[in-house]
């Protein structure tokens, strides 16, 4: 894995732990697609809404913080949470 | 746990607007009672604003605090009046030690560490208590990325704060990231905008829309237009394209 992906995968969890209720059960899979990474993330189903929020707005500002590190990084991110 | 605020703006619809944004609430999860109606008056003269109620139950917190309303200096500037309602409690000076509620200023400052941290930018992090306002900052010569575009970056960054901090607590703390003074002075540059366009408007006699801003930033702008003879303002759009446009009354 590049280092890249590693510190997205680090940002992305240290956003998403503190909503949740199961921080143990936090998995991300980084998936290389060119200038593009995509992110994985599974939580547990009990976890789902309180990572994604109401209309969204929970993974929205999680994407925003996500997309400015990538640019950083010259990179492009996406993020899917996947239950 | 609930919380309400109460909101005068234009319109019923724009004051229920403000109010969510300011609750962090979506309109479900609220109770919506209408203080006053709007009055349009006769060319803006004997107008009146509506006023909302806002209520909302949080649904994650374990309840006990009872409704404590917003300061309306949000977005202000963090200014000397602000800094002699610093919690004073520890006398010793460092109240990051003081335990109970300071590890909450604590583990707001790690987070946004942490993530400045993660983002590879080079920026000092302090947290504060404000009496129930908890305050945290970045500084540093290179932090631009930690506020993106119109502050988007940041405000993302405020908002999972502030659910950081509150899941972890049984009140509701309201909680402020700023990065190098950008809040006050992005609400400067707005106010400055405001004037300049409304001189405008008054000039040429015809309405103007201005780019679109989040519900604070347009407060910011009827705030300071709102005592201007001979214009009024208003919103219009769905956000997030929603903007202001400020209109010459007597033509």
């Amino acid at each position: 894995m590049s280092s890249s992906e590693k510190r997205m995968q680090d940002l992305l969890y240290i956003l998403v732990k503190p909503l949740v209720n199961h921080p143990e059960e936090i998995d991300i899979t980084p998936i290389d697609q060119g200038n593009t990474v995509l992110l994985e993330i599974r939580v547990s189903p009990d976890d789902m809404g309180k990572v994604i929020g109401k209309g969204g707005r929970r993974a929205e500002a999680i994407r925003t913080i996500m997309k400015a590190q990538a640019s950083r990084l010259g990179r492009r991110v996406m993020v899917d949470i996947v239950g | 746990m609930s919380r309400s605020v109460e909101i005068s703006a234009r319109s019923v619809d724009e004051a229920v607007e403000l109010a969510l944004e300011e609750l962090d609430a979506s309109i479900d999860d609220v109770v919506i009672e209408v203080l006053e109606e709007a009055e349009g008056g006769i060319l803006g003269i004997g107008r009146r604003p509506a006023r909302v109620r806002v209520s909302v139950d949080d649904y994650e917190a374990d309840a006990s605090a009872d409704a404590a309303d917003f300061p309306d200096d949000f977005y202000a500037a963090d200014d000397e009046d602000g800094e002699d309602d610093w919690d004073y409690e520890d006398d010793a000076g460092d109240s990051r030690e003081a335990g109970g509620d300071d590890e909450l200023t604590l583990l707001a400052g790690d987070f946004v560490r942490s993530v400045v941290r993660a983002m590879d930018v080079d920026g000092e992090v302090t947290s504060w208590r404000d009496g129930e306002h908890l305050r945290v900052e970045v500084n540093g010569s290179d932090v631009g990325a930690v506020i993106g575009r119109r502050g988007d970056t940041l405000n993302a960054l405020q908002y999972l704060t502030s659910l950081t901090v509150n899941r972890a607590c049984e009140g509701h703390i309201y909680v402020t990231v700023d990065v190098a003074g950008y809040r006050a002075r992005r609400e400067r540059s707005l106010i400055d905008l405001a004037e300049r366009t409304a001189g405008r408007v008054l000039e040429v006699g015809k309405e103007y829309v201005m780019e679109p801003m989040t519900a604070a930033e347009r407060r910011i702008i009827h705030t300071a237009l709102q005592d201007w003879p001979g214009i009024r303002t208003e919103s219009e759009g769905e956000e997030p394209n929603r903007s202001v446009i400020i209109i010459p009354t007597d033509y």
